[in-house]
């Protein structure tokens, strides 16, 4: 393992665990009266948001994918803090470019449009820079597979059933 | 073995029809070599045949147009890592759920299962899978326990071959500086490799490059006499070469990296994104730790990070592995752990993994503790359990996988 995915393994295990624990602690947001397995899909959602956001930041800013993923985090926390359901997206702005993009991302052939779609920020990229996204987006996300699985297995190692 | 390689390196070599003698008996030549290379590395891994066949056919397939010699020798490293167990895969057979799109995801992927450094893998597995199970359970999504279960050494090992990657990187760039020269040169003289595709024919119309073209050729587009000069076609080539060259990299980070054509690797490359996203969603829905549970860890990171900061008291119930306890709780535990073996072995080895407790025969037991007795003053927190002929011991003073 080279020292850069060791300093980024170190770098997103910390920002995770962090926001682990405050998505843990009981404070005013969670405690909302809801079914018991509503809140356990809340939570894995948030953990999972949570993740992807550690990453973005840890994997730093001059990639765009990190960019595009954490504007994404930003704009649908924003949404999510009006009270309006997560995947609700404003009249407004779905008029106009995000439908464009997407249906441009979709149109291409198939299998770029498909890889697009799958990275982040990949609609706005041509195919060197794609590719090249790619290439560190998935370094990244085995990354975060493996740091992810290694606090899993120490939470069901240490935790009480 | 050997033989058996370089024939089907001598028929691969003959497909492309219109490359010059020096060149096929050139090609041939390296591919002897790392035919040679590819046995070496591939005959421990008996247990996965079927690739070791792909590998030597899409190597044979592929070395006209690829860079037979760099992309050889990073395949034999990853077959090697790549020859790691399939012994596990056995286990996962019962946990097929129903979400045919993740099975074909784990199907594609469960021959590169590699036991990456880490150790404990094995028991990681084992428990991931239940805890799985359960978190399907709760959230309703069935399908995700098997494909996350079955790479779980994945990510660690997918990372390593980066460093084998380097080398044609650095040739890359040298190797791309030296073609344009050579086709501006070669441009004047050929008109008989207008009909053969251009990408199936990079070294063909770069012959007067020799054996050097060869080793470092990539999946060049060659530009055709006369339109070799025009800015357009030069940009055009210059974007496809640097659109093989990520290509390549990916090839490297991403496993069944065999595939010859464009196509099917960025399909690879995109199963293996979504795959890696999907392990995202599942092990985001599995950790369901308490907010006791990631005190101990946040405390140990914050110090060793220089932070400090405020500790949340953990609470009793995250360290109940702590010296095996008393006599009663273990009771308690062993009739915990009877009644669950009664409905479902996998409930009971998941109740026992979250206690930190293993279940072992006796004899073992009785072996290890005589051991570990020997070894040490102080006996070890070893309580038997005695139940048939198996026993619940604590794995605290077991060495630890």
């Amino acid at each position: 393992m080279s020292a850069t995915t060791e300093q980024l393994e170190r770098n997103f295990t910390h920002r995770f665990l962090t926001s682990l624990r405050r998505i843990n602690s009981p404070d005013s947001k969670t405690t909302t009266t809801h079914a018991a397995g509503l809140v356990i899909r809340r939570r894995s959602l948030r953990i999972k948001r949570a993740a992807y956001s550690s990453m973005a930041r840890a994997a730093g800013s001059h990639r765009a994918w990190t960019r595009a993923l954490l504007s994404r985090a930003r704009s649908q926390r924003r949404r999510q803090q009006h009270d309006v359901h997560p995947n609700y997206i404003p009249p407004a702005q779905r008029r106009k470019s995000s439908v464009k993009r997407a249906a441009a991302a979709g149109r291409e052939m198939g299998r770029a449009g498909k890889l697009r779609g799958l990275v982040p920020g990949g609609s706005r990229m041509e195919m060197g820079q794609l590719l090249e996204e790619t290439a560190h987006y998935v370094q990244c996300l085995a990354v975060q597979v493996r740091v992810m699985q290694a606090v899993a297995d120490h939470f069901s190692s240490s935790s009480s059933m | 073995m050997q033989p058996c390689s370089r024939e089907m390196a001598a028929g691969g070599l003959n497909s492309p029809t219109t490359t010059t003698p020096s060149h096929q008996f050139q090609l041939h030549d390296l591919h002897q070599i790392h035919g040679g290379h590819h046995t070496h590395h591939f005959d421990p891994s008996s247990a996965s045949a079927d690739d070791f066949l792909d590998q030597i056919l899409s190597s044979a397939a592929s070395s006209p147009w690829s860079s037979a010699a760099a992309a050889d020798l990073i395949k034999s490293p990853w077959a090697d890592l790549a020859a790691g167990d399939s012994t596990h895969d056995d286990n996962n057979n019962g946990f097929f759920n129903d979400d045919p799109a993740a099975i074909n995801l784990a199907s594609k992927f469960r021959h590169h299962q590699i036991n990456g450094g880490a150790t404990n893998n094995n028991d990681n597995k084992m428990m991931l899978q239940q805890q799985l199970l359960m978190a399907s359970a709760a959230a309703a999504a069935a399908g995700d326990g098997a494909p996350l279960s079955l790479f779980n050494g994945f990510g660690s090992g997918s990372i390593q071959p980066q460093q084998h990657f380097h080398h044609p990187a650095t040739q890359g760039p040298g190797g791309g500086a030296m073609q344009p020269g050579q086709s501006f040169g070669a441009g004047g003289g050929q008109s008989g490799a207008a009909a053969s595709p251009g990408k199936a024919q990079p070294q063909a119309s770069g012959s007067t490059g020799g054996a050097a073209t060869a080793s470092q050729g990539k999946p060049r587009v060659r530009a055709r006499r006369g339109q070799a000069t025009d800015p357009h076609s030069i940009a055009e080539r210059l974007r496809r070469e640097r659109i093989a060259e990520r290509m390549k990299s990916l090839q490297e980070l991403v496993p069944n990296a065999n595939k010859t054509d464009k196509a099917s690797m960025l399909d690879e490359i995109i199963d293996y994104v979504k795959f890696l996203q999907l392990q995202v969603k599942v092990l985001s829905m599995s950790r369901l730790g308490g907010a006791g549970a990631i005190a101990p860890l946040v405390t140990n990171d914050m110090s060793s990070e220089g932070g400090g900061g405020d500790c949340i008291q953990a609470n009793g119930g995250s360290n109940p592995a702590n010296g095996g306890g008393s006599e009663s709780s273990m009771t308690m535990t062993e009739q915990q752990v009877a009644k669950l073996m009664e409905e479902d072995m996998g409930s009971a080895m998941q109740y026992l993994q979250g206690k930190g407790l293993c279940l072992m025969p006796i004899s073992l037991a009785t072996a290890i503790s005589t051991a570990t007795c020997r070894n040490q003053p102080s006996s070890p927190n070893l309580s038997v359990l005695t139940g048939g002929d198996v026993a619940v011991k604590d794995s605290t003073s077991a060495t630890k996988p």
